[in-house]
């Protein structure tokens, strides 16, 4: 009788110690998948696609999740950005003469690093007309 | 009032360390100009930096298993989490956590080592644990120089050697650098606090004292009073011996973790290495000894011993023209204070065991003059 209460308890504390177990390699999935920072490409040159040209834009800035520094790019520029986990989004602000952004020509975008796919390259002219990655 | 004096001059005894590291820096600080601000900032960052390493410490001394230098394997483990996520490119806290996890079942397995080793050297665990430190540093570095990047994958070759496998010396940790310190800032009076660096120490302190009143830190105390005692008692003293030597080789990973998110770069072949002396230095000028420390010592420890570590370069510049002259003092007193403790605790233990002795003859001479006057 003792000798099945004995048993009865290592099994719950082997389940405890699955239980324990799985719930770390959990975390680490999910510090895995959030904590990974990639490198993206933003580009901001004349591109084309299916035939249609978008136009490089003349200065912009675009931030990447609510980053402290704006990455400026001019007509022509490509430079790269940082980007925490698996969804983000990415704004875009047009900038006038004095490099101010003018208000109404903001543009909000969501993506994921899925949608990059390999390249991970952001085609800034593109994504500002049509407002797609 | 001969009572008062006995008390005085052994509270005195007792924490000679802490008040000679107080006088000295009492001293130094004004000839070392440093304002009271930077000093206070100082030993914030410096408090917040180490002393989740240095607690790591108490529970093997709970368990009477002296100062454990095999902390440096902990640290090791540490080590080779934050290589992993640096190469997966894994920042912020979750880089951290992530590193944690990783590190955990090796420090985990590192500390059984560490404790079925010092099992088998009862009565010796400190020199043990230490020459252990040397032998694991040494397949530490085997692995680490020619594992990773062969046997072991590593993908990012900025973190590699330039034949192709081996990780470089110097790791850069800005993926993790300052996360936890800055996750809450804190500014008082221009004083930076790493608030959420704070709160896990306290929540280790409090992890301390709630292990202290469990089955299983009452087990470790009994067991760091008298082996003999507690086998006799029904514990299982060289379980509990491994198990607090697991704990601390465990905590002694995060607090390198800490620590290095703290200073952002890890010299990967060196950085554990100073952990264990350092640290143990520190719990030592704080009043503690190899059989008695508290949270206390942890605290005033690392504030003493880091003051002198700031203070004394600029103060041995001030003072002789010299700032290497500081640098040497502190590498002096580290070590000086490590031999100085170990020496007070085998002069106590000798003390101790003649006194024992001379009650017992006493004792034994009463007994026989009783059995006389009968």
């Amino acid at each position: 009788m003792a000798q099945k209460g004995v048993t009865a308890n290592e099994k719950k504390m082997f389940i405890v110690d699955l239980i324990i177990i799985a719930a770390f390699v959990a975390l680490g999935c999910f510090c895995f998948v959030t904590g990974k920072a990639y490198d993206i490409m933003l580009e901001n040159k004349n591109f084309v696609e299916n035939g249609v040209t978008f136009e490089a834009l003349e200065a912009v800035n675009v931030t990447i999740d609510a980053q402290e520094k704006p990455i400026y790019l001019l007509n022509g520029d490509m430079a790269a950005g940082n980007a925490v986990g698996l969804s983000h989004t990415l704004k875009i602000d047009v900038l006038d003469e004095s490099d101010k952004a003018i208000p109404d020509k903001t543009k909000v975008i969501k993506f994921t690093i899925k949608q990059l796919g390999t390249k991970r390259l952001l085609q800034i002219p593109k994504i500002y007309k049509t407002g797609k990655i | 009032m001969t009572n008062n004096g006995q008390k005085i001059k052994l509270f005195f005894i007792r924490n000679a360390v802490p008040i000679v590291f107080l006088v000295v820096c009492t001293i130094a600080i004004p000839i070392s100009q440093f304002s009271m601000q930077y000093l206070i900032q100082e030993m914030l960052i410096r408090l917040a930096r180490n002393s989740f390493l240095v607690l790591s410490l108490l529970i093997p001394i709970m368990a009477g298993m002296g100062l454990n230098f095999g902390m440096v394997l902990g640290a090791m483990a540490g080590q080779i989490g934050l290589i992993f996520i640096s190469d997966w490119n894994i920042v912020g806290i979750q880089g951290m956590v992530l590193a944690a996890i990783i590190s955990t079942p090796l420090a985990i397995f590192f500390g059984w080592i560490c404790g079925t080793v010092l099992n088998k050297a009862r009565g010796r665990e400190m020199v043990t644990s230490y020459i252990l430190g040397f032998f694991m540093n040494g397949v530490y570095q085997l692995i680490v120089l020619y594992g990773f990047g062969s046997i072991v994958p590593i993908t990012n070759g900025k973190l590699l050697l330039s034949r192709g496998y081996g990780i470089r010396n110097t790791l850069n940790l800005d993926g993790v650098r300052l996360y936890l310190d800055n996750l809450i800032p804190v500014s008082i009076g221009g004083v930076q606090i790493a608030a959420a660096t704070f709160i896990v120490i306290a929540i280790f302190c409090l992890f301390i004292i709630w292990f202290r009143k469990t089955k299983l830190g009452q087990d470790m105390r009994a067991t760091g009073q008298d082996m003999a005692v507690a086998d006799a008692a029904g514990i299982p003293v060289m379980r509990t011996r491994v198990i607090s030597i697991i704990i601390s080789t465990v905590l002694a990973c995060y607090g390198q973790i800490i620590f290095l998110q703290n200073v952002g770069t890890m010299n990967t072949y060196n950085s554990h290495e100073q952990a264990g002396v350092f640290a143990i230095a520190s719990l030592l000028v704080g009043g503690a000894s190899v059989t008695r420390a508290s949270i206390w010592n942890v605290f005033i420890g690392v504030i003493l011993f880091h003051l002198m570590f700031v203070v004394s370069p600029m103060a041995g510049k001030y003072l002789v023209g010299e700032a290497q002259l500081g640098e040497f003092f502190r590498v002096f007193v580290s070590y000086g204070i490590i031999s100085l403790a170990l020496v007070l605790h085998a002069w106590r233990r000798h003390a101790d065991q003649e006194q024992a002795r001379q009650a017992f003859r006493g004792n034994n001479n009463n007994g026989t003059k009783g059995s006389d006057g009968k």
